[in-house]
């Protein structure tokens, strides 16, 4: 682990990522703070004025401070994006273990479901879903979730799988511990921690999902200041006030490639293969 | 070799059904009680009185169990009905095929590009592991796949159609108009596309058959090409088909942005309108259309490469 945190450091990719990663958390944790104005204030004096010392993005088409409309946008992402992953890693976790753990019909069935759930291109469902139970950012994230925990689940079920067969596990079971001690002290914490590591680094999709739903106009609604809204909001702006658009794509841009130069980083780091073709 | 060919094609029939099921159920998850959407969408009005309500249930079958008006509509499509859409009065299948050649021909087009771009471009990055021509090729590919499509595809309207008026903005019908979302679509898949080449090639690049190519003296490029090359496709080919396979609505955000008048466009359209035979027929289609789709590599692939064939019990667990 402690090597793989010093090639993380020698890796400048990764570290920008990192570094841009906790700079945003800074950033999400303290909108309140850190943002200049109230980012639902509207003044309709200020209507989509340029850039100034003032309002250093400017401001959209109700006058509003764009800067802190950003800000807060990168709260509802940040926030949005752990809740569908943490979500979406819980359901997986359940059925992942189960499915792994218990074996025989539990696991074919399970196992079935993932199998049709994955069958299914993921963006038309979460758009299906998203779209009739209502556009409202509440139904984008249980859409996004309902999609998510596929892929997790399988990923835990092999996990869990190689744990199962270790000593330690065998020989707790033997000295009569209950399966539900067996899998939560012994299974669960040996077989999600890097999926919990991967998981998180794939907030950086979750973000651009989310971000793309919003666009549609199929999750957060105006006037809330989330960057995928926030762009379609800007997009008849765009010969006279280009920055509208311009700003919110390039904060996702950012976000995502943030999280996506961590996780190549992370993913070199921990496999040893591609270190050694280095070396030779 | 044909024993795997129809145990795979056994295995999709019950996601087949799952699929069914799923799109048909999509109706239930509406908030609200299905006979009254519906019918309020056919007549127009905002509260149908109690009496309507109940005599359209019983014609259309909705007091029915679940499984039996499910068992309907599944005959019907198995016949190759799947009901009208409220919106154009149109069957929902000649809606579909309709609009699926202008989806698919761009997602085709845009797919086999980034593949003729990507792919040498993989494999130079690979080949120059950890040289300045590969942290370039990464970084690029590394902003090819954070690029949102919809933010992309304003830049690309702003700068090529807004500011260099090379192509005008809403040009559909014009072979012009296939330049801008084409070139959307191919960007993101690319740099996909590209990553894993690398990967792959990387890979592939540090087994023992490699290693006594070159001790055996043969040059690096016919390395490059003739050993390596051929063994890191197969990852290649998958993603490739991954991509083609969402050709039936991955390019939804692309054609919203560019009015490009596809399957992805008029689903999300009749979503809004709570058009529900057209939400679950296009579903439906479309799931049906990329499960074809990777059946039919899986079975290329088991014709190309044996060791898919006989490693398929393993490959499972």
């Amino acid at each position: 682990m402690f090597k793989s945190a010093r090639s993380i450091l020698d890796d400048k990719l990764a570290l920008i990522g990192l570094s841009t990663i906790i700079i945003l958390l800074v950033i999400a944790i303290c909108a309140p703070s850190v943002s200049p104005y109230d980012p639902m204030k509207i003044n309709l004096q200020e209507r989509l004025s340029p850039p100034s010392l003032e309002h250093p993005m400017g401001t959209d088409d109700l006058g509003r401070d764009y800067l802190s409309r950003i800000i807060y946008g990168t709260r509802i992402s940040m926030t949005a994006a752990a809740l569908i992953t943490m979500i979406s890693l819980i359901i997986g976790l359940i059925v992942g273990t189960a499915s792994g753990y218990f074996g025989g019909i539990v696991d074919e069935t399970l196992m079935r479901i993932v199998d049709i759930m994955l069958a299914f291109p993921s963006l038309i469902i979460t758009i299906a879903i998203a779209g009739i139970l209502g556009p409202t950012f509440e139904n984008l994230i249980i859409a996004m979730t309902v999609t998510g925990w596929v892929g997790y689940s399988r990923l835990i079920r092999s996990s869990v799988l190689l744990v199962k067969e270790q000593d330690f596990v065998v020989s707790s079971k033997a000295i009569g511990c209950s399966d539900l001690r067996v899998v939560f002290d012994h299974i669960v914490p040996n077989a999600i921690a890097p999926i919990v590591v991967l998981a998180t680094l794939d907030m950086g999709n979750v973000i651009l999902g989310l971000c793309g739903m919003s666009f549609l106009g199929l999750g957060a609604q105006p006037p809330t200041p989330e960057w995928g809204s926030m762009l379609e909001a800007g997009k008849p702006f765009m010969e006279s006030m280009p920055t509208l658009m311009i700003f919110p794509g390039l904060m996702i841009m950012i976000t995502v490639m943030a999280f996506n130069f961590l996780g190549d980083g992370l993913r070199d780091a921990l496999d040893p293969r591609i270190k050694a073709k280095v070396e030779i | 070799m044909n024993s795997y060919i129809i145990k795979r094609m056994l295995a999709a029939v019950p996601v087949m059904i799952g699929i069914s099921l799923l799109s048909y159920s999509l109706l239930y998850i509406s908030p609200g009680d299905p006979a009254e959407i519906l019918l309020r969408l056919q007549l127009g009005t905002v509260n149908p009185d109690a009496a309507a309500v109940e005599a359209f249930r019983a014609e259309h079958g909705l007091n029915d169990p679940i499984y039996i008006q499910y068992g309907n509509w599944l005959g019907n499509v198995l016949k190759g009905d799947m009901g009208r859409s409220f919106r154009t009065g149109r069957p929902v299948i000649e809606e579909f095929f309709a609009r699926f050649p202008l989806t698919f021909q761009l997602v085709l087009i845009a797919e086999i590009l980034a593949l003729l771009i990507a792919v040498p471009l993989g494999i130079v990055s690979s080949s120059m592991h950890n040289s300045v021509v590969d942290h370039i090729l990464r970084f690029f590919a590394l902003i090819g796949v954070s690029m949102p499509s919809f933010w992309l595809g304003l830049l690309l309207i702003f700068f090529i159609s807004l500011h260099l008026r090379l192509i005008p903005v809403l040009s559909y019908g014009s072979s012009m108009s296939l330049v801008l979302p084409i070139t959307t679509l191919c960007i993101g898949s690319a740099a996909s596309i590209m990553r894993l080449t690398r990967a792959s090639m990387l890979e592939v690049l540090r087994q023992n058959y490699i290693r006594t190519a070159r001790a055996k003296g043969v040059n690096e490029v016919q390395v490059i090409w003739h050993h390596a090359f051929r063994n890191a496709l197969i990852p290649v080919i998958t993603i490739f088909g991954i991509h083609l396979g969402h050709l039936a609505g991955g390019t939804v955000i692309v054609e919203t942005i560019f009015s490009w008048p596809g399957v992805g466009r008029f689903l999300v359209d009749s979503i809004y309108a709570r058009d529900f035979p057209v939400i679950q027929g296009f579903v439906f289609l479309i799931s049906l259309i990329f499960l074809l789709i990777s059946l039919s590599i899986d079975i290329a692939y088991s014709v190309f490469d044996p060791r898919i064939r006989y490693d398929v019990p393993k490959l499972e667990r």
